[in-house]
């Protein structure tokens, strides 16, 4: 899968399921964190979303808030983890 | 040749007690129960798990159970103030087998109508009333009213039970002594076994209400029979919401104890004080009648350094209690009665009762136990994980195992090392997502005790 692919996924779960169609400009590098977008139920949701949708588990230790800052952060880490899953 | 009056004399008839003593006269040994109260009496611990099923289908009692009127619980449902009006996230017991062995199927399951997907909330006068009589009509003996002060030791091999009737100090002789003296933990204390839980040191405070809408908080209908537990603004503290009757509600706030202190007027407030963080919550409640006095329970986290020895075995709450937020505690009575009688009815038959006769019980319970104290810890230090797992399609189903109260066969399942592991990263590493939520609780203190 493209990352430009996942990006988009990402972008629209955001933008459908969390922001519930509130237009904040939400792009790629929007700090979902930092302006409080995703919470610790969120951001079980979308661990979920992307549990389902690319079929990768993130591991504990990647929990980290640095992986989640963004959009195209969270991206990245996916497509690590379909790579070390491969 | 020593006179034994009775094979097995058990000191208490709740659960444990009655269970042992069911599971024994049923297979042939006299039984002697003595409990102190005169049943029917309040009790608190009024929710089921599914294991309870297993040993009801076992000493013949699963039909009595379904006939009786109890609620059926067919899961249990979560609610915090951040999601006030609806629940954070609820769990059904379908999808499993009801006796907790995923993929077999007992009999029962045959029967037509029988849904095996579902436990009971119980009014605990009735259901101790019932399984002690359920005891009685399989062979043993059972005094009410009758308060053991002591059990005499000395003599190996031929315990003797001690209690005074009218001015009359008697005893009886028995093979073997099963302590189900629940929380006062007779035997506990007399042989100096009690250990104070270091990390949970939780007080609770209940009573039933007539008339509450009990679907206040639930998002469908089919919720209302659900047990809820409603988290409180206040650190480690909740509410339980139990079915007793169509009508009837028990309401239980369970919180540390150093909220508690104060006299019985101040506690009255806390009650109600913690309803209020909860507005709907306390709305409902108000508008409903309260029909028992306030009950407080405390000093409830204990262990022992040993659940059996030469002569005696521990069941129930009188072996160990952690913490009730999974409604585990009858559950754990009636399985710890199950394993205890599997090693006692071995021991009659080679008329060994020494501590190495009841080693599975030992093991198994010790698995038991230190399963649910690890997850109940996970619980309380990193509540959201516990969420995030119960929404999980790959754990659900592994949690789930857990919540039903089948904790016992394995040794450390995955999920809870899984569980153990995401605590650790959290705890360790400021920049984890789930840092800034850990609880009070620590989880270092895995061990169990005996």
């Amino acid at each position: 899968m493209q990352r430009t692919t996942i990006i988009e996924q990402l972008q629209r779960y955001i933008a459908q399921d969390i922001l519930r169609g509130k237009d904040i400009g939400l792009d790629e590098t929007t700090p979902l964190l930092e302006w409080g977008i995703i919470s610790s139920l969120q951001m079980i949701k979308l661990l979920n979303f992307i549990s389902q949708e690319f079929d990768v588990d993130i591991p504990p230790d990647k929990l980290i808030a640095e992986y989640f800052t963004t959009i195209s952060s969270i991206a990245s880490l996916v497509v690590e983890q379909m790579f070390a899953r491969s | 040749m020593p006179q034994f009056d009775f094979d097995i004399g058990i000191i208490g008839g709740g659960p444990a007690g009655a269970a042992t003593a069911a599971y024994l006269a049923k297979a042939g040994l006299s039984c002697v129960i003595f409990e102190r109260e005169l049943f029917p009496r309040p009790h608190v611990g009024e929710s089921l798990v599914p294991s309870s099923t297993r040993v009801f289908k076992e000493i013949g009692f699963l039909e009595q159970m379904d006939q009786a009127g109890f609620p059926k619980k067919y899961g249990a449902a979560w609610t915090s103030s951040s999601s006030e009006k609806s629940p954070l996230y609820t769990a059904s017991f379908e999808g499993l087998e009801a006796d907790c062995h995923v993929g077999i199927r007992f009999e029962e399951r045959e029967q037509a109508g029988v849904d095996r997907n579902y436990t009971f909330h119980v009014d605990r006068g009735k259901f101790d009333l019932m399984l002690l009589q359920h005891a009685h009509q399989l062979g043993a003996t059972v005094y009410e009213g009758v308060r053991v002060q002591h059990v005499d030791f000395s003599q190996s091999g031929q315990p003797q039970i001690r209690f005074a009737i009218g001015k009359r100090d008697v005893h009886t002789t028995v093979r073997l002594v099963v302590d189900a003296s629940g929380r006062r933990t007779l035997l506990g204390n007399q042989l100096k076994l009690r250990i104070q839980d270091p990390i949970f040191n939780q007080y609770a405070i209940h009573t039933w209400f007539e008339g509450y809408d009990r679907s206040t908080l639930a998002d469908d209908p089919s919720q209302a029979e659900y047990i809820f537990i409603h988290f409180l603004p206040l650190i480690n503290s909740w509410v339980w919401q139990i079915p007793i009757t169509e009508t009837i509600t028990s309401i239980g706030v369970v919180t540390q104890k150093m909220h508690f202190a104060g006299s019985k007027q101040e506690r009255q407030e806390f009650f109600w004080r913690c309803l209020e963080s909860r507005p709907e919550l306390a709305i409902g409640l108000r508008a409903a009648r309260q029909i028992r006095p306030l009950t407080e329970e405390g000093d409830y986290s204990y262990a022992m350094k040993q659940i059996c020895g030469d002569d005696f075995v521990l069941v129930g709450d009188a072996a160990r209690f952690v913490d009730p937020i999974f409604s585990t505690g009858v559950s754990i009575a009636l399985n710890s009665a199950r394993f205890a009688s599997a090693d006692i009815l071995q021991a009659a038959r080679t008329g060994d009762f020494r501590k190495e006769s009841f080693r599975t019980f030992e093991t198994t319970l010790r698995r038991g136990t230190k399963n649910w104290y690890e997850f109940i810890s996970i619980y309380y230090r990193l509540n959201v994980l516990f969420t995030a797992f119960v929404q999980h399609k790959r754990y659900r189903l592994d949690v789930l195992k857990l919540l039903q109260g089948d904790v016992y066969d394995e040794n450390e399942p995955e999920v809870l090392k899984l569980m153990k592991d995401i605590v650790r990263q959290a705890e360790q590493n400021e920049g984890h997502v789930w840092h800034h939520h850990l609880g009070e609780l620590t989880a270092n203190a895995f061990q169990p005790a005996f």
